[in-house]
């Protein structure tokens, strides 16, 4: 019962959330400063952490999150209710960060280079590290949508209105992005028996 | 249940794993899946992929700097549509400009007031920067390249341990850009700074930038 509860009382939380920020973005289509500040407050840490863990760079992921901002600023006004308003703002940092990584293509680097990293001795980072940069060698789109999925938590609903497309494309994108990471990380040269316990062969 | 459903059923239950794993699947669907998986190696590989993909993402993070922006610095005073600013991309460039002019500024008013008459304060600097908590110090930015065979957490091993490190990120051409606290330091001893962290194993180079912001 007690989880029951705490349930509704989430549900109720992330709905009531979701209605002030509505409020919020109303106003700001009134050119209220005052909303903005509000909504920037929200808004900005998330973002920023988003586009910093998606590009890697300080400067670009500020000047997208600045961007998005803005535009949320002068676009207020066509936001019509169909989706949450995170929903719409991450949606207008999926096309800013969407451009942004067609222009500055991910250089990959050969696993091989990273022998330090079997020296480290910690089996959790190693992975993490090699899993990143499988991530980071994915199409634009599918690395995008893994982003929206796991750092953003969005649900397979939120993701296609975010990214624009449907539902099933959504899940296609996901699966090519795991069908591609299982393969970078078979041909990129990590020690068999490691492989193994990443692949769970 | 013959083969060929099975099959169907596994393309389509596994296509909702991601969701699974971030915990927004419907209850019921979620039911059906763990079953699914108890039964299912085909599905359980697939799972351990996505759950290292995930724990990738969330995992550790360098610690990044900072933003600087304000929501005032992004619309400005602008009350019509249009920020102050034609975007925020020329507000940025605007503001590391000016930041860097400053910083000019103020590096040949040191230099001014500091003749060069101290080749080991670099060194001193080094040492001692962190163990005097020079906490009131100017935030300086040390741009370090390793070498190639350096690991990302061996970098961010020698990033946070350099003496004075406060926070630091990696620009767009992997270079780290490491923010370290130092008090009034002479151009002297930035570069015997910079020789300094040159010498570290793995660090092919280290130069301050002329970028000084102050920390927020």
């Amino acid at each position: 019962m007690t989880a029951n509860m705490s349930v509704v009382e989430s549900n109720k939380s992330s709905s009531d959330k979701a209605a002030v920020d509505v409020l919020l973005l109303q106003r700001v289509a009134k050119r209220d400063r005052g909303a903005f500040e509000e909504l920037f407050e929200i808004y900005h840490p998330r973002l920023f952490s988003f586009l910093f863990r998606l590009t890697s760079s300080h400067s670009a992921a500020e000047e997208l999150a600045n961007d998005v901002l803005l535009t949320l600023w002068k676009d207020a006004g066509r936001f019509r209710g169909a989706s949450k308003v995170s929903t719409w703002i991450f949606g207008i940092a999926y096309r800013q960060a969407l451009a942004h990584l067609r222009k500055h293509r991910f250089q990959a680097r050969s696993i091989r280079d990273e022998d330090a990293m079997v020296s480290a001795g910690d089996a959790r980072l190693e992975r993490e590290d090699w899993v990143r940069q499988g991530i980071d060698t994915l199409p634009a789109k599918q690395k995008l949508t893994v982003m929206l999925v796991y750092f953003l938590g969005l649900t397979c609903e939120e993701t296609a209105t975010a990214s624009g497309v449907p539902v099933s494309t959504v899940k296609t994108r996901m699966f090519h992005a795991r069908k591609n990471l299982k393969e970078y990380l078979t041909a990129s040269g990590i020690p068999e028996d490691r492989r193994k316990e990443f692949l769970n062969e | 249940m013959n083969s060929s459903t099975r099959i169907r059923n596994c393309n389509e239950l596994r296509r909702n794993i991601p969701w699974y794993l971030n915990g927004t699947l419907a209850d019921k669907a979620a039911v059906i899946l763990r079953e699914h998986l108890q039964n299912c190696s085909d599905c359980q590989a697939d799972f351990a992929i996505h759950a290292e993909m995930r724990a990738s993402v969330l995992g550790r993070e360098l610690a990044p700097l900072k933003p600087v922006t304000r929501a005032e610095d992004i619309i400005g005073d602008d009350t019509h549509g249009v920020g102050k600013l034609s975007g925020a991309r020329s507000f940025t460039s605007r503001r590391v400009a000016v930041a860097a002019s400053i910083a000019i500024f103020g590096v040949v008013l040191i230099v001014a007031l500091y003749p060069e008459n101290d080749a080991d304060v670099g060194n001193q600097l080094f040492q001692t920067a962190t163990s005097e908590g020079s906490t009131d110090g100017i935030d300086y930015v040390l741009q370090l390249q390793f070498e190639r065979s350096v690991a990302e957490s061996e970098r961010a091993r020698i990033a946070a341990q350099l003496n004075g490190a406060v926070k630091w990120a990696v620009n767009d051409k992997g270079v780290y850009e490491v923010h370290i606290k130092l008090a009034a330091p002479t151009l002297q001893g930035l570069k015997k700074y910079e020789e300094h962290a040159e010498a570290l194993t793995g660090v092919q180079s280290a130069k301050f930038t002329a970028l000084q912001l102050p920390m927020r």
